[in-house]
């Protein structure tokens, strides 16, 4: 028995192999405790807030399918961090289709439980990663309608595009002379336009794949209508376009600029303020060392600031033969200082004294001494000789 | 001699300055002269390990001989020579090293190391808020000294 306590008690600390912890992003030898640890809970949370909003975005066109253009397919990226992957919608029809058959598949339902075994303490947040099959199912639904809309409106914009283009183009070489209009290009032009009414009206917080998005399928007539019918009054419009080098709809202090401007402040919010500095608010000197560094950055703009360090400025300090508080011991300090400064101001006056005095007999002795005569009665004549040897007493003592 | 390195402070503005100017560092302040051999075997050993603490450390010499400088050699009670005070945000740090003087360390260092591991423990100490730390050091690697109170 005694030999399974000891046994027990001498058991010896598990060394673990180094392990590369992928939100920590370094080795450790810390095993399995390692994901409780205070620094890797922080760098999770903010791990998974990042990938939450990359899926916020697909979750908008989840909500909102739209069509992906070719061109655009390549842009159109996401990485999956669970999974470790990359998904592009390469061939894909609709928006982030591929992303959001991946995210609701099982597979990438496994590896999110496996990342937050081996990373989270908790499991809780497993839903919010995952994209169920009824909002899958939803969104085929609503896929499926949209092509069935576009495939019947869609033929014969184009078809109207392509003659409105012609209609264009050769009002335009009769007017003016103005850029040639291939149709290729204006199909390039006509996006431009339409997904600045695509930020508009979606009120979105998309910033990757909003840009490359194909117009919607509802907002092509009006889009169509309206470029033709802008077509002819654009000329004498002074708002211009791409090619006659105005500046775009969004940045003009129009709806649009906005809209960008809400959208810039919601950016902000998202980005960490990194005023505040990571260091324990409870260390020594914590509150003297912030303000002291905003004096230095004062000091630096050039602003003047009041110093607080005069000649008698002392740094907080204990001394060895005072008991009780730093505070006290530098009162101590500063008495005795005072002491010092008062026994040495007396020394110094006793010593001014005495040297004013050697001074003033030696003046008098240096300016041939004038011989006092004092008053001398006639009775006092007689007694002159005892007279003269008092007052010669008195200078003598007078000198010394 | 002046090190190329360490800065060697002669005057009480200087010294406020620096100790005002080290913020959310340890500041190493060496009190003593550079006739004594102990001394020069302790800036020796302060001049090599600069470099290793100066992310966490700023260490200085203080000539003891300035007449402005004095007023620190009372207050901070510098009776013998080397003494190193220890400061992180103006505030003065305390190492218990099983000695009668717990406010500075006196004398030299054993080697390089053990200084950086005081620096260390007193830096680690300061960012926990205590104001004394314990001296990670064996005994007989801490030089051994007797404080008098006024010659008594």
């Amino acid at each position: 028995m005694e030999e399974k306590n000891t046994k027990a008690k001498k058991k010896p600390s598990k060394k673990n192999e180094f392990d590369f912890c992928k939100v920590c992003r370094f080795h450790h030898d810390h095993g399995p405790r390692h994901k409780y640890f205070p620094r890797h809970k922080e760098l999770l949370s903010a791990f998974l807030n990042r990938f939450r909003s990359k899926i916020a975005d697909v979750r908008f066109f989840l909500k909102n399918p739209s069509f992906l253009r070719p061109q655009e397919e390549s842009q159109n990226r996401v990485w999956c961090v669970f999974c470790d992957e990359d998904i592009v919608d390469l061939g894909s029809s609709f928006a982030c289709s591929k992303a959001i058959n991946h995210f609701a598949s099982s597979e990438h339902h496994k590896n999110i439980k496996q990342f937050l075994w081996k990373h989270g303490p908790s499991m809780d947040c497993v839903d919010d990663f995952k994209i169920s099959d009824a909002d899958v199912a939803k969104w085929v639904r609503k896929c499926t309608a949209l092509g069935n809309k576009d495939a019947s409106s869609c033929t014969g914009q184009l078809s109207r595009t392509s003659s409105d283009i012609h209609n264009k183009f050769e009002f335009e070489r009769t007017e003016k002379e103005t850029h040639f209009f291939n149709p290729n290009n204006l199909n390039d032009v006509k996006p431009l336009l339409y997904n600045t009414n695509e930020y508009q009206i979606s009120h979105s917080g998309v910033t990757h794949y909003g840009s490359h998005l194909n117009v919607d399928a509802t907002q092509l007539p009006p889009g169509v209508i309206g470029m033709t019918s802008n077509s002819s009054s654009h000329s004498g419009d002074s708002s211009g376009n791409v090619h006659s080098g105005a500046p775009p709809p969004w940045l003009t202090p129009n709806d649009g600029n906005i809209f960008n401007q809400s959208e810039i402040t919601r950016v902000q919010e998202k980005i960490p303020v990194k005023t505040t500095s990571k260091l324990n608010p409870h260390r020594v000197g914590a509150a003297w060392a912030e303000r002291r560094k905003i004096e230095m950055e004062m000091e630096k703009r050039g602003e003047a600031v009041n110093s607080n360090t005069d000649a008698d400025w002392l740094p907080n300090f204990g001394r060895v033969w005072q008991s009780g508080t730093r505070k006290d011991s530098r009162k101590e300090f500063e008495k005795e200082k005072r002491k010092l400064v008062v026994t040495a101001e007396s020394i110094s006056m006793e010593s001014e004294e005495q040297k004013l005095v050697k001074t003033e007999s030696i003046s008098v002795e240096s300016e041939e001494p004038v011989q006092i005569q004092p008053y001398v009665s006639k009775r006092a004549l007689c007694h002159l000789p005892f007279v003269i040897l008092i007052f010669s007493q008195r200078a003598m003592k007078s000198g010394e | 001699m002046e090190s190329v390195l360490l800065p060697t402070l002669t005057k009480k503005e200087e010294i406020d300055r620096i100790i005002n100017n080290t913020i959310d560092k340890v500041l190493v302040l060496r009190f003593g002269r550079t006739s004594d051999e102990n001394c020069l075997l302790l800036d020796d050993i302060l001049e090599k390990s600069a470099r290793d603490v100066s992310k966490f450390a700023t260490v200085a010499l203080v000539d003891v001989d300035s007449d402005q400088v004095q007023v620190y050699v009372n207050y901070f009670d510098i009776t013998l020579f080397p003494s190193t005070v220890f400061f992180f945000n103006a505030h003065h740090m305390k190492l218990d090293s099983g000695t009668a003087d717990h406010t500075k360390w006196v004398g030299k260092f054993h080697e390089k190391q053990d200084f950086i591991d005081v620096v260390e423990v007193i830096f680690r100490g300061a960012m926990k808020g205590k104001m004394i730390v314990h001296c990670p050091l064996p005994p007989e690697r801490i030089p051994k000294f007797q404080l008098l109170y006024k010659d008594v």
